[in-house]
């Protein structure tokens, strides 16, 4: 990466802009001030969460789209939809209000109100009533001008008549009735139901052919908030008659800027990247390494001056996942899934199923290593698919050791890199002490193990440990920090022993995690296996068909939640563990270009 | 008193205080799904995610019972009840209690999508960390199971 910086002259600003849009090279470094406030940026910024709403509102519809489409206008079609939203919600608030009077009128009928008015004008009130059927007596009847309309569920309707100067006493629920005739309310019901329809009609309509002029109106809004956004970063000199930009090119694209610049006479100034700059981040990995690097960029990307360990986890890590799940039918189901779905998908999540493919591959030999097929555990039983496999199959405490020992390969060679990148960006001699410390613990390890077979005698492996302690330790005591005075890096050689002898005991068990979690995915496999074999009983075909539902319910449950486990751990000992002995510290700022 | 009451009381322990602890860690985590999904319906696959990761403990707990339900037989010795209460102990605490803070730091992570931060990788990351303590629980019961002759 390099930097460079222009000065522009303000009336050539933004076709100088649009232009370096177009060469889409440049990382543009943004002010420091934080969040830049800007009224019609957030105003945009809210437009275009709205398209999004609108286009996956018309998504969710799941309308074939029209076979030709015509150029629309996205801003028209914007407002006309937002629109019929607004007029679906009225629809919908005038059903409820009517629905609401429907009930109210139907137990009394369709009767007609200018009746009850003639009445009143010759002096007689009509009162609305209900109480329930148990308490309408005779007596009332004989008592009161009382009539019964109608009873429901248990309720009856009654009108009660009485001279307009009285107000007779009666122990019944009185009710207001809306000024309507019922069969009115009907129709206006069924008339809003029709204009509802319609409103559907018409977002099915748009579904069909809108939602492509929308996401391009949308587009277009994004565009022109990345470039108001350079324009918002762009520093004001000279009464704003000149414009300073500020950005980074990688080296193999500065060609074609300088170019450019050349040809339109721009001034600019290009800087080689100092220590103190934030430098943003351009990943290069080949095709395998690639693969991994979605995950890598969940925990951080390296900074500048890092490796980018990548191509050093993705095989730790496809292992890792194997050594978890560890199942060979179920990495059957998951490379057949990924090899089925991957014609299928956009060209953007492919690369995420080929990796699916490499992690299917890996439980797939890894179920082989511990001999699992959809938790049937193939050493104990008779029926192997291919005898000969045996002999790769490891019990169960076999396997507790791989793990510790595949964790301590990974320890070490984090360390490697470590030294490696002292080397690199530091010098030699920065570097001693680390390599040290690889002196000590590949090379007790290596003791340890020999002597545990039985290549060493156990008296000369104690000179050993004595001659590989002095020949790292002294770097490690002595030699950590170049440059001070020889107690200082004493004191911090304790110091760092300390903790690194500390640090190394956790992190090598940490990668038991790996043992134990494929032993309750394989065990949980054989749990269902057993339900299903006990549960399903012995009725001919019937039996059958619960064993196999309780197999697929399992195996799904299993496999969904194992999957999860395997992919979640596996990150976080390349997160923690690796990263921490390699001196991996991220914070890295990706590499955006200013494009169309 | 016979020894195998003592070891069902340590396989109640350790499939009960496991399951109990997933089902409110996932319950946690659930609860703060439904709250993020009124701003971001979008993300359900991760919230998915974070709310099944305090469901495994249970499935611990479970398979730790899996693994020691040979050695519960009417005649068993002192020595196998200790064992099997002990790893009931062990499981089931860790089971309980892991799984309803890594439901918390789930929620938390959940809540934090739900208003636009991009944070699922790392709440994946923190969320691990906790579990760990209930793999080796389990782990120490598979051990537990080893010793037993």
């Amino acid at each position: 990466m390099k930097k460079y910086a222009f000065l522009v002259y303000h009336k050539d600003y933004l076709d100088f802009l649009s232009e370096l849009q177009e060469l889409g090279v440049l990382h543009v470094i943004e002010k420091k001030t934080g969040e830049i406030e800007d009224v019609a940026l957030r105003e945009k910024f809210s437009q275009i969460q709205q398209y999004n709403q609108l286009v996956s509102f018309l998504q969710k519809r799941q309308i074939e789209p029209a076979k030709e489409l015509k150029e629309l206008d996205g801003l028209k079609i914007f407002k006309e939809i937002k629109e019929l939203q607004i007029q679906k919600d009225q629809y919908l608030q005038q059903l409820t209000t009517l629905k609401k009077e429907q009930s109210l009128l139907e137990p009394w009928g369709d009767f007609s109100w200018s009746t009850i008015d003639n009445l009143q004008k010759a002096g007689i009130k009509a009162r609305f009533l209900s109480c329930s059927a148990r308490k309408f007596s005779d007596a009332w009847q004989n008592s009161f001008y009382v009539e019964a309309i109608n009873e429901i569920k248990g309720q009856i309707y009654f009108v009660l008549f009485e001279k307009i100067n009285e107000k007779t006493e009666i122990d019944a629920e009185e009710i207001t009735l809306p000024r309507r005739k019922l069969s009115d309310v009907l129709e206006q019901i069924n008339e809003t139901n029709t204009k509802l329809e319609n409103t559907e009609t018409l977002f099915d309509n748009y579904a069909a052919t809108a939602i492509e002029a929308l996401i391009k109106t949308k587009n277009k809004f994004t565009g022109e908030v990345t470039f108001d956004k350079v324009v918002l970063n762009t520093q004001k000199e000279a009464d704003d008659k000149l414009m300073i930009l500020e950005g980074w090119v990688p080296n193999d694209k500065a060609e074609v800027l300088v170019a450019y610049l050349e040809k339109k006479s721009v001034y600019y100034n290009m800087y080689e990247p100092s220590k103190e700059d934030s430098i943003p981040i351009k990943l290069k990995n080949n095709w395998f390494s690639r693969l991994f690097e979605p995950i890598g960029e969940l925990y951080s990307l390296p900074q500048y001056n890092e490796l980018d360990l990548t191509p050093f986890f993705a095989p730790f890590f496809m292992l890792f996942f194997g050594f978890c799940l560890g199942d060979i039918g179920y990495g059957l189901l998951i490379l057949l899934a990924a090899f089925y779905y991957k014609p299928k998908v956009k060209p953007k999540i492919r690369p995420i199923l080929t990796l699916g493919q490499f992690l299917g591959i890996s439980t797939i030999l890894m179920g082989l290593v511990s001999g699992t097929f959809f938790g049937i555990n193939l050493l104990e039983t008779n029926f192997l698919f291919f005898p000969s496999l045996r002999f790769m199959m490891l019990d169960s405490n076999e396997l507790m050791t791989l793990a510790l020992i595949i964790g301590g390969i990974q320890i070490i060679f984090g360390i490697c890199i470590k030294a490696v990148r002292i080397i690199l960006f530091e010098g030699f001699r920065a570097s001693l002490a680390t390599l040290g410390w690889i002196v000590v613990i590949a090379g007790c390890a290596a003791v340890y193990f020999l002597s545990d077979f039985g290549y060493i005698a156990k008296e000369s492996s104690k000179n050993l440990y004595l001659i590989i302690g002095v020949i790292g330790g002294v770097p490690i005591l002595f030699l950590n920090s170049p440059g001070k005075n020889i107690f200082l890096n004493f004191g911090l050689g304790l110091w760092d022993s300390y903790g690194m002898l500390s640090g190394l005991l956790g992190d090598l068990l940490s990668y038991i995690r790996l043992f134990a979690l494929g032993i309750s995915s394989a065990v949980l496999g054989l749990v269902f296996n057993q339900i299903a074999v006990g549960l399903s009983g012995d009725i001919p075909v019937v039996s059958h068909i619960i064993m196999i539902l309780i197999l697929l319910f399992g195996h799904t449950l299993n496999l969904g939640l194992s999957a999860l486990g395997s992919f979640v751990h596996p990150m976080r000992l390349t997160f923690v563990e690796f990263y921490k002995n390699s001196g991996f510290s991220g914070g890295g700022l990706k590499y955006k270009p200013f494009i169309k | 008193m016979e020894p195998i009451i003592l070891a069902y009381i340590g396989i109640g322990l350790m499939v009960g205080l496991a399951g109990v602890g997933s089902a409110y860690g996932c319950t946690i985590a659930g609860n703060a799904t439904i709250g993020a999904l009124k701003k971001t319906p979008e993300a359900f696959g991760n919230f998915l995610a974070l709310s099944a990761m305090p469901g495994t403990q249970g499935i611990y707990g479970f398979v730790g019972f899996f693994v020691l339900q040979g050695r519960l037989v009417a005649e068993m010795s002192w020595w196998h009840a200790a064992a099997i209460f002990g790893a009931g102990i062990a499981l089931g605490l860790a089971g309980l209690l892991s799984a309803i803070r890594q439901g918390q730091v789930c929620a938390n992570g959940i809540a934090a999508i739900g208003s636009g931060h991009n944070v699922f990788g790392n709440t994946l990351i923190m969320a691990a960390f906790p579990e760990l303590y209930a793999i080796l629980a389990l782990l120490v019961t598979i051990l537990i199971n080893g010793t037993l002759g």
